[in-house]
């Protein structure tokens, strides 16, 4: 079981940091995000890795990195879950919107 | 008064099930007593992928049946066997597309060498029941041409090439899905024909679109295709011949590197014309992020990006477990 979000955000910005800096250009107009993934869904996830919370807890810390990353973003979707990027000054949070 | 679906009138009731798969509606209609007429008769509409032979006897349906053929809005086309027989084309195809026409059509009778029949409405025979002869693309064109509703076509598997020789044009015809591996240059052929199509999904893999392509100027092939999933080489294709908002790309992991820069440059050049509302891609992070690094070094905005990952996120979900053990 994994026990702890923070561990996955620092492999999950980790493996991507590189990649969105690259495309910095492009994404820097995103407002809209959506990503889905054919072996992370909820279901997979949960039956062999962690827990529901533990599952939506990794894509809150993925819509705080996104909403650090893109000065646009808004909205983040994930196969089940949707978050609202809320900027106060510098300090950035996020809402949950629905989740399944 | 508590607003329920049920209080709706029944037009949209009909509406809001065009979002069900077939599998919900017969769920539907056989749990709800509310909504069982109007899902049974949404069900009706459907033609599901069929085998062969069940395939063949749907045809000879709708294609002697017209009111009964009227009803059908969607229709799935799976592995077809049909008698190959010589005919002609029971329209006349425009005459822009006669060099393409005459070109087939030739090599069609030289291949089979047949005597061309005159064929109208007037001059079709119904088959006989029984014995039932077997179904040859005419019959298949009598049928579509019968279905006078007709807005969703689902092409499952490929189709012997001589389908697709008759240009019917139906023009109730919206969407159109191509399963990957049953396109073809006579199906893409037969597709140009469809000018009102807002959806189409179809892959290109050395097909020869732009040989049908419309010469006068300013004209584009769909004028209203806004929804459109392809692979690289269909977007450089499609894309110039339409006004896509919805842009689906699939396949991203197979690219190579001259593919990503033809498609890069067409996305700029749509963009250009039609800003597109969301973007898609499917394929690897890697592929992916290259995609969009290229397409922000020319100059391309865009507001929404939907990432479909394809076969990584297990590797990199175990790599954490094994951080936590």
């Amino acid at each position: 079981m994994i026990e702890d979000t923070s561990q996955i955000l620092t492999s999950f910005v980790k493996k991507w940091s590189s990649h969105v800096e690259d495309a910095m250009p492009l994404l820097s107009s995103l407002e809209t995000l959506e990503i889905f993934n054919e072996d992370l869904d909820q279901q997979h996830f949960v039956s062999k890795y962690g827990t529901k919370d533990q599952y939506h807890g990794m894509e809150r810390n993925k819509s705080l990195m996104w909403g650090r990353k893109c000065p646009s973003l808004h909205t983040i979707r994930f196969p089940s879950s949707r978050w609202r990027i809320k900027r106060e000054g510098e300090v950035l949070s996020v809402n949950r919107e629905w989740c399944i | 008064m508590n607003l329920t679906m049920l209080n709706l009138p029944v037009e949209l009731q009909e509406q809001i099930l065009d979002y069900l798969s077939r599998q919900d509606l017969l769920s539907l209609a056989q749990t709800c007593k509310s909504l069982s007429v109007v899902a049974s008769a949404r069900l009706r509409s459907i033609v599901p992928e069929l085998d062969s032979a069940g395939f063949t006897r749907c045809i000879r349906v709708l294609m002697a049946d017209s009111p009964r053929a009227a009803e059908i809005r969607e229709l799935s086309i799976a592995k077809w066997d049909f008698k190959e027989e010589p005919f002609a084309p029971l329209i006349q195809p425009p005459s822009r597309r006669s060099s393409f026409l005459a070109t087939l059509k030739s090599t069609i009778r030289k291949s089979r060498s047949p005597s061309v029949i005159s064929l109208d409405h007037d001059h079709i025979i119904l088959p006989c029941d029984p014995p039932s002869p077997p179904l040859s693309p005419i019959d298949f064109f009598q049928a579509l041409t019968n279905m006078t509703r007709l807005r969703k076509l689902v092409i499952h598997a490929p189709q012997n090439a001589l389908l697709w020789t008759t240009p019917v044009v139906v023009v109730t015809l919206r969407e159109i899905y191509v399963h990957i591996g049953a396109e073809s240059n006579p199906m893409l052929g037969w597709i140009s024909y469809q000018t009102r199509i807002n959806t189409l999904r179809v892959h290109c893999n050395g097909n020869k679109l732009r040989e049908y392509r419309v010469h006068p100027p300013n004209s584009i092939f769909f004028p209203s295709l806004s929804f459109l999933t392809t692979n690289a080489e269909g977007a450089s294709i499609l894309l110039p011949e339409s006004v896509v908002k919805d842009l689906h790309i699939e396949g991203l992991e197979d690219m190579a590197r001259l593919e990503r820069s033809s498609l890069v440059m067409a996305i700029r050049d749509s963009c250009e014309q039609t800003s597109l509302r969301r973007l898609t891609l499917t394929g690897h992070i890697i592929d992916i992020f290259e995609c969009l690094k290229t397409l922000g070094e020319v100059g391309v905005s865009l507001s929404h990006i939907r990432l479909v990952l394809c076969g990584e996120i297990t590797e990199s979900i175990q790599s954490l477990v094994r951080l936590n053990d």
